[in-house]
């Protein structure tokens, strides 16, 4: 009999679902992929259906469920927060203070009747790194915004077991320190902290003494938030009147101009929370008798630190949970209960991110039979569709890419990606301009062939899910994928675990001498990333992509039925503004 | 840092609290903290708060916008470029300045718009085409809209001003029962029914919220005809009593005990005895139902009703229908479009108060010894031809006593809705197939379901095309939008209008199959092919011999069944759960189940029928357990099988009171109807076996 577990995440924000059986991964994804309600807080019921079909088990035979959290103790600082109203304002936000709710969804709505262990929330971020990173031993170290009480843990993890032998509480949190600031600079909270760390580059590290009053460096691995520049505590808001004052610029108006103040400030965040992040990393590597770093935690995502940590710190390898949010706690909290059920820790090791849902040719065949489209029908001859679709991509051409198993996390690795040729100046203006209609300064990310990378990036690991960035050294002009600064947010392609991926860079390569494709996630500004082939379907006929390849079907843009493009086109919406021209010469 | 000093000497109270707030009485502590906020801020608002502070019903009227239009600078109303919107209201592009015409502005919900005969024929048209039978300066501005509620008709009579209109005709209170619950009012119903009963939850539902709801409504009408000092004209709308059932006949309330089993076993008695021609028995056996389920359930008024008709008294059955219309309003279910009794007489007693006109469509049927059936209705509340041209007849009337206007001899231009009909039958035929179709999403009974589609076919046969159109899109495992057969069927004005405006679960395909068969049979009936085309579409669509198949997502329940909760797993309401396969070809098949009945019943056996052929049973258990049956060949037919499962009956269910409580204190509501069992897993995959 096999050991089956489960692990959720939930009632927050990115709910997600993963099955372990016998302690190997074996499916995991998030809500928001099936509901297409992106960062979908609700318990992942498609997403537990999807794992459930995928491991070919049925509910009862699963041993247990972990949860990423305990709903108690994020109850007493809820409550405490709260203060002083008692114990809710109101019925829409009742659930956030019903503790009972997590075990009664997952009772009531997943029908689920065995076991459930709760695991603290730093505990599942820690194991959702250690548990599928190949260390050993290792030096844990957990930032987000705030768990149950915990902002950042300290860990140390050798032969299976971990344990976290300090933390931050709240309200000292670099999490919410940065989402602050992300707030003042008009992104939303929770998803445009990327937003702030791609803007950096463009400012002057001009306010990083006013920042640096924020947060207080303190004894061990502790710090904490001159709260009287916030108001997370109290209030909707995330900063105080203070911080303004303290600036002497207003926060920016969402959607408004982006000033040299807004990059400044970007740029300022960036740099104290690396100085932060590497202080607390170097008191680690003293606790931790260890050469290897695990990450985890929403901070975690945020690349250009974790590079400067792999680079300045004392520690030699790096491993940062690719989904290092709310989302992957889950594959923690899995991990967790492998542990208590079996006595024995999971499979380790993270060989790819493709944990989600596949669709032959034949069902999408089948999907798209007795309609008016035209297919460009390559079953049967792979080879030819590869070489069609690098075709393409040296002619121009922007591809929406539909392949294989889905990517659980927050990155598109080749699966559900859009691909473009990085060598072509307007090619990042392009792709904005045809389908990602998002902020113009946000750079794409290049993907390279494993064994070329190092010609082209200064970067000489793999780096098959994106989490840290390089430089670019490349002698080919990669103005696509390159950033202001010069640096890149990799991906390396291994034929191992990417087969279709890779070879398809390498016969663009065989065209064009270039290794490299811009690789951007297939989805439309606002939308989670494409699941199904319906969604990817929707998402060519509502953007301007010029072909869309779903497994070995091409589609051109031309073929697209008028009938579905009158009744499927939204109206009004356009292209978003890019960063001006003068950005580029004012520095 | 005064406040952080003060949160942190406060923490071990928030720790403690929130222990408590987890532990088996946290509901119950969480419920009474929040009622004394709730309640505390309700008081504060209407004492601090006088009632002319709310907000200003003109709101709208002030952006210059009312429904999907927005004024221009000329003076016109122009559609919002808004499309999603549209199909809810007239399809009118631009509402001209007001000319010389006498202006009747006409608000209302889906029955005012037509449903069915829009855009091409509509309730608003038909009043202006007898109006113009007697006077030529007159003009129906229409603004009815499509599931529109009480607050939504407030919001645009409010806005209505703009119009200047002389008359104003509200047809409306269908939807006034299916408006959200205000937060605080919800508390107080779950408090009801965990104090009182279901029943007493039900009567502050009808006493205070829906009476509030209805005075806010005619309030507004009342405000908007007084400010443009204008004849206000209010159609109280009527329900199809004698002419539609829907789901619930097959449902068996959620009682204590072995209440449930009691309860089935009485209404059984109660058919069988109606059926033998022994009303006096049925209606023992009836009243005996209706104290178990304290009039909470449709199905004893109904045969009580049908006694009552049985014997000739024509009133009491109706009003006995009008109790089974009513028996669910309130409770935390899906319920069709329908204006209940207290509606009704609140509506009346303020008509009396306030000097408005009442077009009353219970009395103006009853008086004219008109049953309220399928010759005025389509379904459970939207009107027939014959209906809309006898309401938009009254109505006219009505308005023509209002604003003057006398009949001119020879000059009665023979342009009623009636008229046109003859000339255009495809509309009236098309309208009766969509009628068919809804009744099917709605859980009406398959024979109402067939006698619309046959009704359309003998009115204009070439609405068999539109049916064979509709049914090839609806048996592709794909978007409607991606078939040409939509393509072609929404050529129509009609069926496009029709299909754009229902809500997202009512487009997919969840209860189809009875639909279908009902669809291709009365198609077989009038000599068109469609069984075997069909069959042949299902099995090019969903006859993958080599995967593996969810059945759940195809078993045949209602629309509004399968919204009841959401869930990972499927509650089966009806005691015989329907499920279809489609095979390409015939062999053998291997299907699993995972299934449990309801907590706390005991273990009984459940059985699983193929094609009508035993092919399982097994113990089911209140926890989940799996079972796999392998089904021969022979029983396999290419193209649509039926499976069954047959739950246990619902004996020994115990009571859960402290369950009911603890959901409740969370605002979870409770259960309405019994659940039979629970399925986690139906799945079919060719089987190797021989």
């Amino acid at each position: 009999m096999s050991t089956i577990v489960v692990g959720i995440s939930a009632h927050f924000h990115d709910a997600a679902c993963c099955v372990l059986r016998d302690g190997a991964l074996i499916a995991a994804a998030q809500e928001e992929r099936f509901s297409r309600v992106k960062h979908d807080p609700a318990l992942p019921m498609r997403a537990f259906q999807y794992c459930l079909d995928e491991a070919g088990v049925a509910i009862d035979e699963i041993d247990c469920i972990g949860y990423y959290e305990n709903p108690t103790r994020k109850l007493e600082r809820q409550l405490w927060m709260g203060l002083p109203e008692l114990p809710m304002a109101s019925w829409s936000t009742r659930h956030l203070y019903d503790a009972t709710r997590p075990e009664r969804d997952m009772r009531d709505m997943l029908g689920f009747e065995g076991p459930i262990r709760f695991f603290d929330h730093h505990l599942s971020h820690a194991a959702s790194s250690y548990y599928f990173s190949d260390f050993d031993d290792a030096a844990i170290l957990t930032v987000d915004a705030v768990g149950e009480w915990a902002t950042t843990t300290y860990g140390r993890a050798r032969g299976g077991d971990i344990e976290l032998f300090e933390e931050v509480e709240f309200p000292g949190s670099l999490g919410l320190f940065y989402s602050a600031i992300t707030a003042y600079l008009g992104f939303e909270v929770n998803d445009g902290e990327y937003k702030v760390m791609g803007l950096a580059p463009y400012g002057r590290p001009r306010y990083v003494e006013e920042l640096r009053k924020l947060v207080r460096l303190e004894d061990d691995g502790q710090f904490s938030l001159a709260m009287e520049y916030f108001d997370f505590l109290r209030g909707e808001r995330m900063f105080s009147a203070a911080l303004t004052e303290l600036l002497g610029h207003p926060p920016r108006e969402p959607e408004s101009e982006l000033t040299p103040f807004a990059m400044d400030l970007a740029r300022s965040v960036q740099a104290v929370l690396e100085e932060v992040l590497l202080a607390k990393v170097n008191y680690l590597g003293q606790q931790v008798d260890s050469r290897n770093l695990c990450l985890a935690g929403g901070v975690a995502l945020n690349c250009v630190a974790v590079r400067r940590l792999l680079r300045e710190s004392r520690f030699e390898r790096v491993f940062v949970q690719p989904a290092a949010g709310d989302a992957g706690a889950c594959l923690g909290a899995a991990a967790l209960a492998h542990r208590h059920v079996t006595g024995h820790p999971c499979r380790r090791g993270l060989a790819h991110l493709y944990w989600g849902p596949s669709f032959s040719a034949d069902e999408i065949v089948e999907m798209l039979s007795d309609s008016t489209i035209r297919i460009e029908d390559f079953r049967g001859r792979g080879a030819d569709m590869i070489a069609a679709v690098a075709g393409r991509l040296a002619r121009g051409e922007v591809i929406g890419w539909f392949q294989g198993r889905m990517e659980f996390g927050p990155r598109a690795l080749g699966a559900r990606s859009i691909l473009a040729d990085p060598r072509l100046p307007h090619m990042r203006d392009r792709v904005n301009e045809l389908v990602k209609k998002r902020e113009g300064f946000r750079p794409f990310a290049p993907a390279v062939l494993q064994e070329h990378a190092a010609a082209h990036f200064d970067d000489r690991d793999p780096a098959p899910f994106m989490t840290r960035t390089c430089r670019v050294v490349s002698e080919l002009d990669l103005p696509a994928v390159t950033h202001v600064d010069g640096s890149a947010r990799l991906q390396t392609v291994d034929r191992a675990t990417a087969p279709r991926f890779h070879e398809l860079l390498t016969a663009f390569m065989n065209l064009t001498g270039c290794p490299v494709l811009l690789n951007t996630s297939f989805n439309l500004r606002g939308e989670p990333i494409v699941c199904e082939p319906l969604d990817a379907l929707l998402c060519f006929i509502r953007s301007d992509l010029d072909a869309l390849v779903m497994e070995d079907l091409v589609i051109e843009r031309s073929s697209i039925p008028a009938r579905w493009l009158e009744r499927l086109r939204p109206a009004g919406a356009g292209p978003t503004r890019g960063v001006p021209h003068d950005v580029y010469t004012f520095f | 840092m005064r406040d952080l000093e003060r949160r942190q000497a406060l923490r071990p109270q928030m720790e403690r609290l929130a222990q408590l707030l987890a532990s088996a009485d946290g509901a119950r502590i969480a419920g009474l903290l929040q009622d004394a906020q709730l309640f505390w801020r309700a008081m504060r608002v209407e004492e601090d708060d006088p009632p002319d502070d709310a907000p200003a019903p003109d709101s709208a009227a002030a952006g210059g916008r009312i429904g999907i239009w927005r004024a221009n600078d000329a003076g016109a109303l122009v559609r919002e470029p808004a499309p999603e919107a549209w199909s809810r209201f007239a399809d009118v592009a631009v509402i001209p300045p007001k000319g010389a015409r006498r202006r009747v502005v006409l608000f209302g919900e889906s029955v005012a718009r037509g449903y069915f005969y829009d855009p091409v024929l509509t309730f608003a048209g038909a009043v202006e085409g007898h109006l113009r039978r007697h006077r030529d300066d007159i003009e129906v501005i229409d603004l009815a809209s499509t599931g529109a509620s009480a607050d939504a008709l407030v919001e645009m009579l409010g806005a209505c001003d703009i119009l200047r209109p002389d008359a104003i005709v509200v047809f409306a209170g269908n939807n006034w029962v299916l408006d959200r619950m205000p937060v605080l009012f919800r508390r107080r119903f779950l408090n009801a029914w965990l104090a009182e009963g279901a029943a007493a939850a039900q009567r502050l539902f009808f006493d205070e919220l829906l009476a509030e709801r209805v005075d806010e409504a005619i309030d507004a009408c009342v405000d908007a005809a007084q400010r443009q000092k204008v004849p206000l004209i209010f159609v109280l709308p009527e329900f199809n009593l004698t002419g539609f059932t829907d789901c619930a006949d097959s449902l068996v309330p959620a009682l204590d005990a072995d209440g449930p089993a009691g309860w089935m076993r009485l209404r059984d008695a109660a058919w069988a005895a109606l059926a033998r021609g022994e009303p006096d028995t049925c209606e023992a056996r009836a009243t005996e139902m209706l104290q178990l389920d304290h009039g909470l359930h449709p199905t004893a008024y109904r045969l009580l009703a049908r006694c009552a008709l049985a014997r000739g008294e024509a009133a009491r059955g109706y009003e006995l229908l009008g109790r089974a219309r009513d028996a669910q309003c309130g409770l935390p279910i899906e319920l069709t479009p329908r204006c209940p009794a207290a509606v009704q007489q609140r509506v009346r007693m303020r008509s009396e108060a306030d000097g408005f006109d009442l077009v009353d469509l219970p009395r103006c049927f009853a008086a004219v010894d008109q049953s309220p059936g399928r010759e005025l209705f389509l379904d459970y509340c939207h009107l027939s031809l014959a209906g809309i041209e006898r309401v938009a007849r009254s109505v006219a009337a009505q308005l023509l006593h209002r604003l003057g206007g006398h009949p001119r001899p020879g000059q009665d231009r023979a342009d009623g809705v009636a008229d046109k009909v003859i000339q255009i039958a495809p509309i009236e035929a098309t309208a009766h197939f969509l009628a068919g179709v809804h009744n099917a999403h709605v859980g009406a009974p398959m024979e109402i379901v067939s006698q619309r589609f046959d009704q359309a076919l003998r009115i204009c046969s070439d609405v068999g095309r539109t049916m064979l159109e509709f049914l090839d899109f609806r048996n592709r495992r794909k978007p409607d939008w991606m078939c040409a057969s939509f393509d072609a069927a929404c050529e129509s004005p009609l069926v496009r209008r029709y299909l754009s405006s229902l809500p997202r679960p009512w487009q997919e395909t969840l209860g189809d199959v009875p639909l279908f068969r009902a669809l291709e049979q009365a198609l077989e009936r009038h000599g068109v092919d469609a069984v075997s085309p069909m069959e042949k579409v299902r099995r090019a669509q969903t006859g993958r011999s080599s995967a593996r198949v969810s059945l759940l997502a195809f078993h045949g329940a209602p629309v509004l069944l399968a919204s009841l909760r959401r869930s990972a797993f499927l509650a089966c309401y009806q005691q015989q759960a329907r499920f279809h396969l489609v095979a390409d070809e015939p062999g053998p098949v291997r299907l699993q189940v995972t299934w449990r009945v309801p907590a706390g019943q005991p273990e009984a056996p459940a059985t699983i029928r193929f094609n009508g052929v035993q092919v399982g049973a097994g113990a089911v258990r209140d926890r989940w357990s799996s079972v796999s049956v392998e089904v021969s060949g022979a029983l396999v037919r290419a193209g649509t099988n039926d499976i069954e499962i047959h739950w246990p009956p619902c004996d020994g269910a115990p009571a859960q009171p402290e369950r009911l409580e603890l959901d409740g204190g969370w605002g979870i509501p409770p259960h309405v109807f019994h659940v039979f069992g629970e399925l986690h897993r139906l799945t079919a995959e060719p089987s190797d076996r021989h």
